[in-house]
């Protein structure tokens, strides 16, 4: 059994992936929890909806018995052979310091739900990371099947507690607070935000209220006062009431969900968000263009789309509204979050991601493989790529040459491109350039066009606003 | 409240020295556990009052 790994931490299991099959090894001691989970009615609800990963214990991997197929270094002190369970494939793993705000309270809400829809089926969630969950287009799904396990009835403390105030609560208070970008605050840690980290940032009001005063306040002057009674902190303390118990978890799990709701981002504003109404286009120009991808799609109907400079993402859910499965990628997490909401509400297959593709995500964790990287991921992932209104952001902001964006294009797609030139003496490429136009003065569609005919065929344009933007169907030629 | 206040001032003021291996959870375990005892000896004796003024509060939401 050969593959890559892709989740070693928790010596419960390993997820690997073999020749495009999603594996999880699990080991002896795990095995009694898993088959607890997938039996219970709770489990079969939520796969049902799509929110529990699918799961079924799989014969054979390479056509082989699964015998002795164990990787070598996959011991568990002789706690004998473990089983292997096949999950169904999330098309495009996606990760927290790539999600805008609402899809980690997503998350974070889907998180609460689970561990209290779980409390009658005797199961407890162990750990409560966002790493646990991705998605499919905008929805949320539980992956990390071996994160549940089998619930002490008598203990009523939720030892992720703390892990879920660290990895959900405080990252999303703090950048509705203070817009800190999430991807600063996941890029850097693995394990989210402690509250000392947060507590300096505060001002003496917010120190006293909630809802920092419990999650930030509290906990800093607590944690002065532990000392070295750390360890017998973290021993089991039984209740002799199961029912009491349980109350007790309840409780917890309802006041975070309360506490959740509070913290619900809101609609955000940005440079961006007023984009649809200030591009540059007259109403007619903008139907033309919106035809013009219309009609390539339709005569193309590429399965799987990345959209770089989604916007709002009026092309990702058009081209969703097509039956196909779209990436959505935009620097600016306001109109990420945009995106996904307007996603939700259609129930369409757009997964936004906050990515830039000037400086994509690079890969995070352990040898920096545990989550790759954005081009990684996307390599020969897509049928077809758009670069609508984008190109002049890239090339000035970014400072990136066309020849490279060129080259980056034909890796990301298999065939199709969508691309649209502006030209220097368009309005909105001067808005841009700070005074450096002269740095843009050859710069027309010729040049553009020779740049991407190294590694496309141009098949169709369409030149709009007297000239100054151009819309090109391009083919990645087969070398 | 106003002693809560000043106590609240006086820890705020109070600034305990950086240590190597503390914990980062364990003031959000001491948290849990407070509140935590606090239901389990408070609101689970009284929980038939506490879900009869929820309920009400629930439905006069509803209402």
């Amino acid at each position: 059994m050969i593959g890559s790994t892709r989740s070693f931490r928790d010596p419960a299991g390993r997820l690997i992936v073999v020749d495009g099959r999603v594996l999880r090894l699990v080991a002896k001691p795990a095995i009694d929890s898993l088959f607890a989970l997938l039996r219970s009615q709770t489990a079969q609800q939520f796969t049902e909806r799509g929110s529990l990963i699918q799961t079924r214990v799989a014969e054979e991997v390479d056509g082989k018995s699964l015998c002795c197929q164990m990787p070598d270094d996959f011991r568990f002190d002789n706690s004998g052979p473990g089983i292997v369970v096949e999950h169904s494939r999330v098309d495009f793993p996606s990760f927290a310091h790539e999600w805008p705000p609402e899809m980690l309270h997503a998350a974070a809400q889907l998180t609460l739900e689970l561990a209290a829809a779980f409390l009658d089926e005797g199961v407890g969630l162990k750990d409560a990371d966002p790493r646990n969950i991705l998605f499919r287009g905008p929805r949320p799904v539980f992956v990390d099947i071996l994160s549940f396990e089998k619930r002490d009835p008598n203990d009523p403390v939720w030892r992720p507690y703390a892990q879920f105030v660290r990895n959900f609560l405080l990252p999303l208070l703090v950048n509705k607070h203070f817009s800190i970008p999430l991807s600063q605050l996941y890029l850097t840690g693995h394990d989210g935000l402690r509250p000392q980290d947060v507590y300096p940032l505060l001002g003496l009001a917010s120190k006293l209220l909630p809802p920092f005063f419990t999650l930030v306040t509290l906990p800093v002057w607590l944690s002065r006062t532990v000392g070295k009674r750390n360890v017998a902190m973290y021993q089991k303390k039984r209740q002799s009431d199961a029912e009491k118990t349980k109350f007790i978890l309840r409780s917890l799990f309802h006041r975070l969900a309360r506490l959740t709701d509070k913290i619900t981002p809101g609609q955000g504003e940005s440079d961006w968000s007023s984009y649809m109404s200030s591009n540059g286009y007259s109403s007619e120009e903008f139907s033309a263009k919106k035809s013009f991808v219309e009609t390539a799609l339709a005569e193309a109907r590429p399965k799987r789309i990345l959209d770089v400079g989604c916007n709002i993402g009026y092309f990702s859910l058009a081209a969703a509204r097509q039956g196909a499965r779209v990436v959505a990628i935009d620097s600016d997490p306001a109109v990420v979050g945009e995106t996904w909401r307007q996603a939700l509400k259609e129930d369409l297959d757009v997964l936004p991601l906050v990515v830039n593709i000037a400086s994509p995500t690079p890969g995070v964790g352990w040898r920096n493989r545990e989550s790759t990287s954005f081009l990684e991921r996307s390599f020969g992932a897509f049928d077809a790529v758009m670069m609508l209104a984008v190109v002049h952001h890239i090339l000035v902001t970014g400072q990136i040459p066309l020849y490279e964006m060129a080259g980056l294009a034909s890796e990301l797609t298999n065939d199709l491109l969508l691309i649209e030139f502006v030209s220097p003496k368009d309005p909105l490429f001067r808005s841009i350039t700070l005074g450096r136009d002269y740095l843009y003065d050859g710069l027309a569609a010729e040049t553009f066009e020779t740049a991407f005919r190294d590694r496309f065929d141009i098949v169709r344009t369409l030149t709009l606003c007297n000239g100054n933007r151009s819309l090109y169907v391009m083919r990645k030629k087969l070398h | 409240m106003t002693l809560v206040l000043f106590l609240c001032l006086l820890l705020i003021s109070t600034v305990a020295p950086a240590e190597a291996y503390t914990d980062p959870g364990s003031g959000l375990l001491l948290w849990q556990l407070i509140v935590s005892g606090f239901v389990g000896c408070v609101a689970f004796r009284y929980r038939k009052i506490v879900h009869f003024i929820f309920k009400r509060d629930h439905e006069q939401k509803e209402k």
